[in-house]
Protein backbone atom coordinates (compact mmCIF):
# COMPACT_ATOMS: atom_id res chain seq x y z
CA UNK A 1 0.00 0.00 0.00
CA UNK A 2 1.43 3.22 -0.60
CA UNK A 3 2.62 5.28 2.23
CA UNK A 4 0.77 9.09 1.56
CA UNK A 5 3.42 10.55 4.22
CA UNK A 6 6.36 9.25 2.95
CA UNK A 7 5.33 10.42 -0.66
CA UNK A 8 4.86 13.53 0.44
CA UNK A 9 7.88 14.08 1.76
CA UNK A 10 9.89 12.57 -1.70
CA UNK A 11 8.07 15.26 -3.17
CA UNK A 12 9.24 17.92 -0.98
CA UNK A 13 12.57 17.01 -1.26
CA UNK A 14 12.46 16.33 -5.17
CA UNK A 15 11.04 19.81 -4.79
CA UNK A 16 14.25 20.98 -3.56
CA UNK A 17 16.10 19.31 -5.40
CA UNK A 18 15.43 20.53 -8.37
CA UNK A 19 14.92 24.25 -7.23
CA UNK A 20 16.98 25.57 -3.75
CA UNK A 21 19.02 22.49 -3.70
CA UNK A 22 21.03 22.72 -7.26
CA UNK A 23 22.74 25.87 -6.02
CA UNK A 24 23.02 24.66 -2.36
CA UNK A 25 24.41 21.23 -2.71
CA UNK A 26 27.31 22.27 -4.83
CA UNK A 27 28.41 24.18 -1.92
CA UNK A 28 27.91 22.05 1.04
CA UNK A 29 30.77 19.86 -0.74
CA UNK A 30 33.34 22.01 0.94
CA UNK A 31 34.10 22.74 4.12
CA UNK A 32 32.97 26.39 4.87
CA UNK A 33 36.62 27.77 5.05
CA UNK A 34 37.77 25.98 1.60
CA UNK A 35 34.79 27.30 0.22
CA UNK A 36 34.82 30.81 1.08
CA UNK A 37 38.49 31.19 0.49
CA UNK A 38 37.85 29.50 -2.91
CA UNK A 39 35.18 31.87 -3.51
CA UNK A 40 37.45 34.73 -2.63
CA UNK A 41 40.31 34.02 -5.06
CA UNK A 42 38.06 33.90 -7.50
CA UNK A 43 36.62 37.46 -6.57
CA UNK A 44 40.81 38.45 -6.65
CA UNK A 45 41.01 37.16 -10.38
CA UNK A 46 37.76 38.90 -11.37
CA UNK A 47 38.02 42.22 -9.29
CA UNK A 48 41.63 42.48 -11.16
CA UNK A 49 40.22 42.33 -14.31
CA UNK A 50 37.68 44.77 -13.97
CA UNK A 51 40.57 46.50 -12.35
CA UNK A 52 42.40 46.52 -15.01
CA UNK A 53 39.58 47.38 -17.95
CA UNK A 54 38.64 50.41 -15.40
CA UNK A 55 42.40 51.16 -15.62
CA UNK A 56 42.94 50.82 -19.59
CA UNK A 57 39.91 52.85 -19.73
CA UNK A 58 41.10 55.73 -17.90
CA UNK A 59 44.56 55.83 -19.73
CA UNK A 60 42.41 55.91 -23.15
CA UNK A 61 40.29 58.53 -22.02
CA UNK A 62 43.30 60.63 -20.21
CA UNK A 63 45.75 60.10 -23.50
CA UNK A 64 45.78 63.43 -24.81
CA UNK A 65 46.54 64.89 -21.25
CA UNK A 66 48.95 61.98 -20.28
CA UNK A 67 51.68 63.65 -20.83
CA UNK A 68 50.66 66.94 -18.54
CA UNK A 69 49.62 64.38 -15.92
CA UNK A 70 53.23 62.87 -15.94
CA UNK A 71 54.99 66.01 -16.26
CA UNK A 72 56.63 66.94 -12.99
CA UNK A 73 55.92 63.35 -11.43
CA UNK A 74 58.15 60.46 -10.84
CA UNK A 75 57.02 57.20 -12.75
CA UNK A 76 57.95 55.23 -9.29
CA UNK A 77 55.86 57.68 -7.24
CA UNK A 78 52.50 57.40 -10.18
CA UNK A 79 53.06 53.23 -10.01
CA UNK A 80 52.91 53.53 -6.28
CA UNK A 81 49.56 55.57 -5.91
CA UNK A 82 48.09 53.06 -8.69
CA UNK A 83 49.05 50.26 -6.71
CA UNK A 84 47.67 51.84 -3.42
CA UNK A 85 44.40 52.16 -5.33
CA UNK A 86 44.32 48.58 -6.50
CA UNK A 87 45.07 47.30 -3.31
CA UNK A 88 42.24 49.13 -2.01
CA UNK A 89 40.15 48.53 -4.61
CA UNK A 90 40.77 44.25 -3.79
CA UNK A 91 40.26 44.51 -0.57
CA UNK A 92 37.19 45.98 -0.61
CA UNK A 93 36.26 43.30 -2.81
CA UNK A 94 37.69 40.42 -0.72
CA UNK A 95 35.68 41.90 2.26
CA UNK A 96 32.02 41.99 0.35
CA UNK A 97 33.43 38.50 -1.05
CA UNK A 98 33.89 37.13 2.08
CA UNK A 99 30.20 38.54 3.62
CA UNK A 100 28.65 37.55 0.92
CA UNK A 101 29.92 33.47 0.62
CA UNK A 102 29.65 33.34 4.70
CA UNK A 103 26.11 34.34 3.60
CA UNK A 104 25.45 31.96 1.29
CA UNK A 105 27.08 29.38 2.99
CA UNK A 106 25.03 29.39 6.25
CA UNK A 107 22.10 29.47 4.16
CA UNK A 108 23.16 26.51 2.15
CA UNK A 109 24.15 24.77 5.67
CA UNK A 110 21.21 25.40 7.13
CA UNK A 111 18.81 24.49 4.43
CA UNK A 112 20.30 21.30 3.70
CA UNK A 113 19.94 20.20 7.54
CA UNK A 114 16.43 20.77 6.78
CA UNK A 115 16.68 18.34 3.76
CA UNK A 116 18.89 15.71 5.36
CA UNK A 117 16.49 15.92 8.55
CA UNK A 118 13.70 14.90 5.72
CA UNK A 119 15.46 12.53 4.18
CA UNK A 120 16.09 10.86 7.90
CA UNK A 121 12.23 10.81 8.58
CA UNK A 122 11.75 8.99 4.75
CA UNK A 123 14.67 6.49 5.65
CA UNK A 124 12.79 5.57 8.79
CA UNK A 125 9.26 5.22 7.68
CA UNK A 126 10.62 3.00 5.14
CA UNK A 127 11.82 0.56 7.70
CA UNK A 128 8.99 0.87 8.87
CA UNK A 129 7.21 -0.37 6.12
CA UNK A 130 9.45 -2.95 5.21
CA UNK A 131 9.20 -4.41 8.74
CA UNK A 132 5.38 -4.75 8.37
CA UNK A 133 5.56 -6.02 5.14
CA UNK A 134 6.55 -9.59 5.96
CA UNK A 135 3.82 -10.22 8.30
CA UNK A 136 1.06 -9.01 6.39
CA UNK A 137 2.66 -11.24 3.03
CA UNK A 138 2.39 -14.10 5.28
CA UNK A 139 -0.71 -13.44 6.14
CA UNK B 1 -13.14 44.38 -2.36
CA UNK B 2 -13.84 40.35 -1.81
CA UNK B 3 -13.95 40.84 -5.93
CA UNK B 4 -10.45 41.31 -6.27
CA UNK B 5 -9.49 39.53 -3.21
CA UNK B 6 -11.02 36.19 -5.34
CA UNK B 7 -9.94 37.45 -8.49
CA UNK B 8 -6.54 37.20 -6.56
CA UNK B 9 -7.07 33.73 -5.45
CA UNK B 10 -8.13 32.34 -8.90
CA UNK B 11 -4.62 34.08 -10.17
CA UNK B 12 -2.73 32.63 -7.87
CA UNK B 13 -4.04 29.03 -7.99
CA UNK B 14 -4.04 29.54 -11.84
CA UNK B 15 -0.75 30.07 -11.79
CA UNK B 16 0.01 27.76 -9.46
CA UNK B 17 -1.71 25.00 -11.37
CA UNK B 18 0.19 26.22 -14.55
CA UNK B 19 3.16 27.52 -13.47
CA UNK B 20 5.32 25.96 -16.38
CA UNK B 21 3.63 27.29 -18.88
CA UNK B 22 2.66 31.08 -17.68
CA UNK B 23 6.66 30.80 -16.62
CA UNK B 24 7.76 30.08 -19.96
CA UNK B 25 4.45 32.30 -21.50
CA UNK B 26 5.91 35.50 -19.84
CA UNK B 27 9.70 35.00 -20.80
CA UNK B 28 8.51 34.56 -24.22
CA UNK B 29 6.42 37.88 -24.26
CA UNK B 30 9.21 39.45 -22.57
CA UNK B 31 11.56 37.95 -24.73
CA UNK B 32 10.03 39.53 -27.69
CA UNK B 33 10.05 43.08 -26.28
CA UNK B 34 13.17 43.13 -25.18
CA UNK B 35 14.75 42.00 -28.51
CA UNK B 36 12.34 44.02 -30.75
CA UNK B 37 13.26 47.15 -28.76
CA UNK B 38 17.31 46.63 -28.86
CA UNK B 39 16.62 46.05 -32.42
CA UNK B 40 14.77 49.50 -32.69
CA UNK B 41 17.39 51.55 -30.38
CA UNK B 42 20.32 50.02 -32.26
CA UNK B 43 19.32 48.07 -35.23
CA UNK B 44 23.09 48.77 -36.91
CA UNK B 45 23.93 45.21 -38.02
CA UNK B 46 20.60 43.98 -41.02
CA UNK B 47 21.20 40.44 -40.26
CA UNK B 48 19.84 40.98 -36.57
CA UNK B 49 17.18 43.43 -37.47
CA UNK B 50 14.61 40.68 -38.35
CA UNK B 51 11.50 39.49 -36.50
CA UNK B 52 12.47 36.00 -37.31
CA UNK B 53 15.72 36.25 -34.97
CA UNK B 54 13.94 38.41 -32.62
CA UNK B 55 10.99 34.99 -32.47
CA UNK B 56 13.93 32.50 -32.09
CA UNK B 57 15.78 34.00 -29.74
CA UNK B 58 12.31 34.63 -28.22
CA UNK B 59 11.84 31.26 -27.90
CA UNK B 60 15.21 30.31 -26.35
CA UNK B 61 15.00 32.21 -23.69
CA UNK B 62 11.13 30.68 -23.01
CA UNK B 63 12.80 27.85 -22.08
CA UNK B 64 15.51 28.95 -19.94
CA UNK B 65 16.25 31.16 -16.92
CA UNK B 66 15.82 34.62 -17.11
CA UNK B 67 19.80 35.26 -17.24
CA UNK B 68 20.09 33.40 -20.29
CA UNK B 69 18.09 36.09 -21.37
CA UNK B 70 20.30 38.71 -20.07
CA UNK B 71 23.48 37.07 -21.95
CA UNK B 72 21.25 36.96 -24.85
CA UNK B 73 20.41 40.76 -25.18
CA UNK B 74 24.11 41.38 -24.40
CA UNK B 75 24.88 39.62 -27.26
CA UNK B 76 22.80 41.18 -29.55
CA UNK B 77 24.05 44.85 -28.40
CA UNK B 78 27.35 43.72 -28.61
CA UNK B 79 26.77 42.46 -32.35
CA UNK B 80 24.89 45.77 -33.30
CA UNK B 81 27.58 47.64 -31.16
CA UNK B 82 30.55 45.97 -33.81
CA UNK B 83 28.43 47.02 -36.48
CA UNK B 84 28.72 50.30 -36.01
CA UNK B 85 31.99 50.53 -34.66
CA UNK B 86 34.70 48.87 -32.90
CA UNK B 87 35.52 51.32 -30.48
CA UNK B 88 32.05 51.39 -29.37
CA UNK B 89 31.67 47.79 -29.02
CA UNK B 90 34.70 47.17 -27.14
CA UNK B 91 33.44 50.07 -24.24
CA UNK B 92 30.25 48.04 -24.42
CA UNK B 93 31.72 44.41 -23.72
CA UNK B 94 33.95 46.19 -21.23
CA UNK B 95 30.59 48.12 -19.14
CA UNK B 96 28.97 44.11 -19.67
CA UNK B 97 31.97 42.45 -17.77
CA UNK B 98 32.53 45.50 -15.64
CA UNK B 99 28.93 44.80 -14.28
CA UNK B 100 29.25 41.03 -14.24
CA UNK B 101 32.67 40.77 -12.25
CA UNK B 102 31.84 43.93 -9.75
CA UNK B 103 27.72 42.87 -9.27
CA UNK B 104 26.62 39.98 -11.53
CA UNK B 105 28.76 37.55 -9.38
CA UNK B 106 27.79 38.70 -6.12
CA UNK B 107 23.86 38.92 -6.70
CA UNK B 108 23.08 36.54 -10.20
CA UNK B 109 19.44 36.08 -9.32
CA UNK B 110 18.47 39.41 -10.25
CA UNK B 111 17.94 38.97 -14.07
CA UNK B 112 14.39 40.19 -14.76
CA UNK B 113 14.92 43.41 -12.35
CA UNK B 114 18.03 44.31 -14.91
CA UNK B 115 15.64 43.78 -18.08
CA UNK B 116 12.87 45.47 -16.83
CA UNK B 117 14.61 48.44 -15.38
CA UNK B 118 16.05 48.63 -19.41
CA UNK B 119 12.84 48.09 -20.94
CA UNK B 120 11.10 50.76 -18.79
CA UNK B 121 13.76 53.46 -19.63
CA UNK B 122 13.03 53.14 -23.11
CA UNK B 123 9.60 53.82 -22.46
CA UNK B 124 10.56 56.57 -20.11
CA UNK B 125 8.70 55.21 -16.80
CA UNK B 126 11.99 53.75 -15.12
CA UNK B 127 10.74 55.40 -11.79
CA UNK B 128 8.35 52.24 -11.59
CA UNK B 129 11.76 50.22 -10.67
CA UNK B 130 13.31 51.68 -7.81
CA UNK B 131 9.89 51.12 -5.31
CA UNK B 132 8.74 47.66 -6.62
CA UNK B 133 12.09 46.59 -6.58
CA UNK B 134 12.32 47.94 -2.94
CA UNK B 135 9.04 46.23 -1.57
CA UNK B 136 10.04 42.99 -3.37
CA UNK B 137 13.60 42.19 -2.45
CA UNK B 138 16.46 42.79 -0.48
CA UNK B 139 19.21 45.34 -0.22
CA UNK B 140 21.42 43.08 -2.84
CA UNK B 141 19.24 43.27 -5.79
CA UNK B 142 18.85 47.48 -5.69
CA UNK B 143 21.97 47.33 -7.85
CA UNK B 144 20.55 44.79 -10.55
CA UNK B 145 18.17 48.03 -11.19
CA UNK B 146 21.21 50.37 -11.51
CA UNK B 147 22.63 47.97 -14.08
CA UNK B 148 19.71 48.04 -16.32
CA UNK B 149 19.86 51.67 -16.43
CA UNK B 150 23.66 51.90 -16.57
CA UNK B 151 23.07 50.26 -20.07
CA UNK B 152 20.33 51.91 -21.21
CA UNK B 153 21.97 55.42 -20.79
CA UNK B 154 25.29 53.94 -22.99
CA UNK B 155 22.80 52.75 -25.84
CA UNK B 156 20.63 56.45 -25.65
CA UNK B 157 24.47 58.01 -25.55
CA UNK B 158 25.76 56.24 -28.82
CA UNK B 159 22.39 56.85 -30.33
CA UNK B 160 22.43 60.69 -29.62
CA UNK B 161 26.20 60.81 -31.00
CA UNK B 162 26.08 58.29 -33.58
CA UNK B 163 28.40 61.31 -35.91
CA UNK B 164 31.41 60.28 -33.06
CA UNK B 165 31.08 56.85 -34.26
CA UNK B 166 30.37 56.76 -37.77
CA UNK B 167 33.81 58.40 -39.00
CA UNK B 168 35.92 56.31 -41.28
CA UNK B 169 39.30 58.26 -40.53
CA UNK B 170 41.59 55.22 -39.32
CA UNK B 171 43.19 58.03 -37.19
CA UNK B 172 39.67 58.42 -34.86
CA UNK B 173 39.88 55.57 -33.67
CA UNK B 174 40.99 57.13 -30.08
CA UNK B 175 38.32 59.91 -30.72
CA UNK B 176 35.66 57.07 -31.00
CA UNK B 177 37.22 55.60 -27.59
CA UNK B 178 36.72 58.70 -25.66
CA UNK B 179 33.39 59.49 -27.20
CA UNK B 180 32.26 55.95 -25.84
CA UNK B 181 33.53 57.07 -22.01
CA UNK B 182 32.80 60.64 -22.39
CA UNK B 183 29.01 59.16 -22.59
CA UNK B 184 29.52 57.38 -18.87
CA UNK B 185 31.54 60.03 -17.52
CA UNK B 186 30.42 63.62 -18.68
CA UNK B 187 26.59 62.22 -18.47
CA UNK B 188 25.20 64.03 -14.61
CA UNK B 189 21.81 62.67 -15.84
CA UNK B 190 22.68 59.12 -15.40
CA UNK B 191 24.16 59.76 -12.37
CA UNK B 192 21.23 61.60 -11.16
CA UNK B 193 18.96 58.83 -12.02
CA UNK B 194 20.92 56.04 -10.77
CA UNK B 195 21.41 58.00 -7.43
CA UNK B 196 17.91 58.37 -7.07
CA UNK B 197 16.62 55.04 -8.28
CA UNK B 198 19.02 53.90 -5.56
CA UNK B 199 18.10 56.15 -2.37
CA UNK B 200 14.64 55.29 -3.20
CA UNK B 201 14.83 51.49 -3.00
CA UNK B 202 16.79 52.08 0.58
CA UNK B 203 14.39 54.27 1.81
CA UNK B 204 11.53 51.83 0.97
CA UNK B 205 13.39 49.24 2.06
CA UNK B 206 13.96 50.48 5.31
CA UNK B 207 10.45 51.58 6.23
CA UNK B 208 8.37 48.52 4.99
CA UNK B 209 10.86 46.52 7.40
CA UNK B 210 9.46 48.69 9.95
CA UNK B 211 7.16 47.23 12.77
CA UNK B 212 4.31 49.48 11.77
CA UNK B 213 0.70 48.93 10.99
CA UNK B 214 0.55 49.65 6.88
CA UNK B 215 4.28 49.89 6.95
CA UNK B 216 4.46 48.75 2.98
CA UNK B 217 1.90 51.53 2.15
CA UNK B 218 3.84 54.40 3.94
CA UNK B 219 7.02 53.07 2.21
CA UNK B 220 5.62 53.10 -1.32
CA UNK B 221 4.09 56.65 -1.04
CA UNK B 222 7.36 57.88 0.77
CA UNK B 223 9.68 56.02 -1.45
CA UNK B 224 7.66 57.63 -4.38
CA UNK B 225 7.72 61.10 -2.91
CA UNK B 226 11.65 60.99 -2.31
CA UNK B 227 12.02 59.57 -6.34
CA UNK B 228 9.76 62.56 -7.53
CA UNK B 229 11.24 65.27 -5.18
CA UNK B 230 14.88 63.71 -6.35
CA UNK B 231 14.49 63.88 -9.34
CA UNK B 232 12.51 67.31 -9.68
CA UNK B 233 15.04 68.90 -8.20
CA UNK B 234 17.82 67.21 -9.66
CA UNK B 235 16.77 68.05 -13.84
CA UNK B 236 15.79 71.58 -12.52
CA UNK B 237 19.36 71.80 -11.39
CA UNK B 238 20.70 70.57 -14.89
CA UNK B 239 18.51 72.65 -16.50
CA UNK B 240 16.37 69.71 -18.08
CA UNK B 241 12.76 70.83 -16.74
CA UNK B 242 11.08 69.00 -19.84
CA UNK B 243 12.28 65.56 -18.31
CA UNK B 244 9.63 67.08 -15.44
CA UNK B 245 6.50 65.74 -17.56
CA UNK B 246 8.12 61.80 -17.75
CA UNK B 247 8.88 62.14 -14.22
CA UNK B 248 5.63 62.90 -13.12
CA UNK B 249 4.01 60.19 -15.48
CA UNK B 250 6.44 57.42 -14.10
CA UNK B 251 5.73 58.10 -10.59
CA UNK B 252 2.14 57.80 -10.90
CA UNK B 253 2.56 54.72 -12.84
CA UNK B 254 4.81 53.57 -9.70
CA UNK B 255 2.31 54.37 -7.48
CA UNK B 256 -0.34 52.10 -9.51
CA UNK B 257 2.26 49.21 -9.43
CA UNK B 258 3.34 49.34 -6.17
CA UNK B 259 -0.26 49.27 -4.84
CA UNK B 260 -1.08 46.54 -7.47
CA UNK B 261 2.00 44.96 -5.74
CA UNK B 262 1.12 45.73 -2.32
CA UNK B 263 -2.18 44.04 -2.76
CA UNK B 264 -0.55 40.68 -4.52
CA UNK B 265 2.09 40.31 -1.79
CA UNK B 266 1.44 41.92 1.27
CA UNK B 267 -2.15 42.07 1.92
CA UNK B 268 -2.63 42.14 5.51
CA UNK B 269 -5.24 43.21 8.22
CA UNK B 270 -4.50 46.07 10.66
CA UNK B 271 -8.11 45.05 12.45
CA UNK B 272 -6.86 42.32 13.38
CA UNK B 273 -3.84 42.51 15.07
CA UNK B 274 -2.54 40.40 17.59
CA UNK B 275 0.17 41.11 20.62
CA UNK B 276 1.84 38.00 22.25
CA UNK B 277 4.77 37.86 24.97
CA UNK B 278 6.24 34.49 25.93
CA UNK B 279 9.97 33.59 26.85
CA UNK B 280 12.49 31.30 27.04
CA UNK B 281 15.87 30.27 28.56
CA UNK B 282 17.19 33.05 26.72
CA UNK B 283 14.87 35.88 25.83
CA UNK B 284 11.85 37.36 26.22
CA UNK B 285 10.00 37.45 22.73
CA UNK B 286 7.32 40.66 22.05
CA UNK B 287 5.24 39.44 19.07
CA UNK B 288 3.01 41.36 16.65
CA UNK B 289 1.02 39.04 14.59
CA UNK B 290 -0.71 40.60 11.62
CA UNK B 291 -3.34 38.32 9.80
CA UNK B 292 -3.50 38.50 6.18
CA UNK B 293 -6.28 39.01 4.02
CA UNK B 294 -7.59 36.21 2.36
CA UNK B 295 -11.04 35.11 0.85
CA UNK B 296 -11.46 31.51 -0.12
CA UNK B 297 -12.55 30.53 -3.70
CA UNK B 298 -15.89 30.62 -4.34
CA UNK B 299 -16.70 27.13 -5.60
CA UNK B 300 -20.31 27.32 -7.55
CA UNK B 301 -21.81 24.37 -8.48
CA UNK B 302 -24.87 24.04 -10.48
CA UNK B 303 -27.05 21.38 -9.85
CA UNK B 304 -30.09 20.60 -11.32
CA UNK B 305 -33.11 19.18 -9.90
CA UNK B 306 -35.75 19.44 -12.38
CA UNK B 307 -35.32 16.70 -15.86
CA UNK B 308 -33.57 18.37 -18.30
CA UNK B 309 -36.54 19.32 -21.34
CA UNK B 310 -36.13 17.08 -23.89
CA UNK B 311 -35.44 18.87 -27.12
CA UNK B 312 -38.57 18.66 -29.63
CA UNK B 313 -37.44 15.76 -32.15
CA UNK B 314 -38.47 16.48 -35.58
CA UNK B 315 -41.52 14.29 -37.14
CA UNK B 316 -38.76 11.70 -38.83
CA UNK B 317 -37.03 11.41 -35.81
CA UNK B 318 -39.56 10.46 -33.79
CA UNK B 319 -41.39 8.05 -36.44
CA UNK B 320 -38.16 6.38 -36.70
CA UNK B 321 -37.77 5.92 -32.22
CA UNK B 322 -41.56 4.92 -31.87
CA UNK B 323 -40.57 2.45 -35.23
CA UNK B 324 -43.69 3.75 -37.11
CA UNK B 325 -45.03 4.92 -40.02
CA UNK B 326 -44.33 9.05 -40.15
CA UNK B 327 -47.89 9.56 -41.47
CA UNK B 328 -49.47 7.93 -38.36
CA UNK B 329 -48.32 11.42 -36.59
CA UNK B 330 -50.65 13.71 -38.52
Amino acid sequence: MLNEERIRLMTKMASYETREGKEHMPIKQYYRRDYISYEMMKTFVTSTIAFGILFLCWVIYKMDSLADFLTGKELPDVAVSILIKYAVFICIYQVIAYFVYSRRYKKATASMRKYYATLKKVERLQEKEERLQPSEEWK
Amino acid sequence: MTGLLELREKLRIFYGKYELYVAAGIKFMLGILVFSIINSQTGYMEQLNQMAVVLLLSLVCAFLPVNAMVVLACGQILLHLYALSLEACAIGLCLFVLLLFLYGKFAPENGYSVILTSVLCVFRVPQVMPVATGMLKGPSAYLSVLCGGVTYFYLRGVQENLVNFTSTEETEGLAKFTAALKIFIGNKEMYLVLAAFFITSIVVYLIRRQSINYAWRIALFVGNMTELVILIVGYILLDMTDQALWVLAGILLSVVVSLVLEFFFYNLDYSRVERVQFEDDEYYYFVKAVPKVFVSRKDKRVKRITPKKRVAAGRRELAEELDIDEDLLD
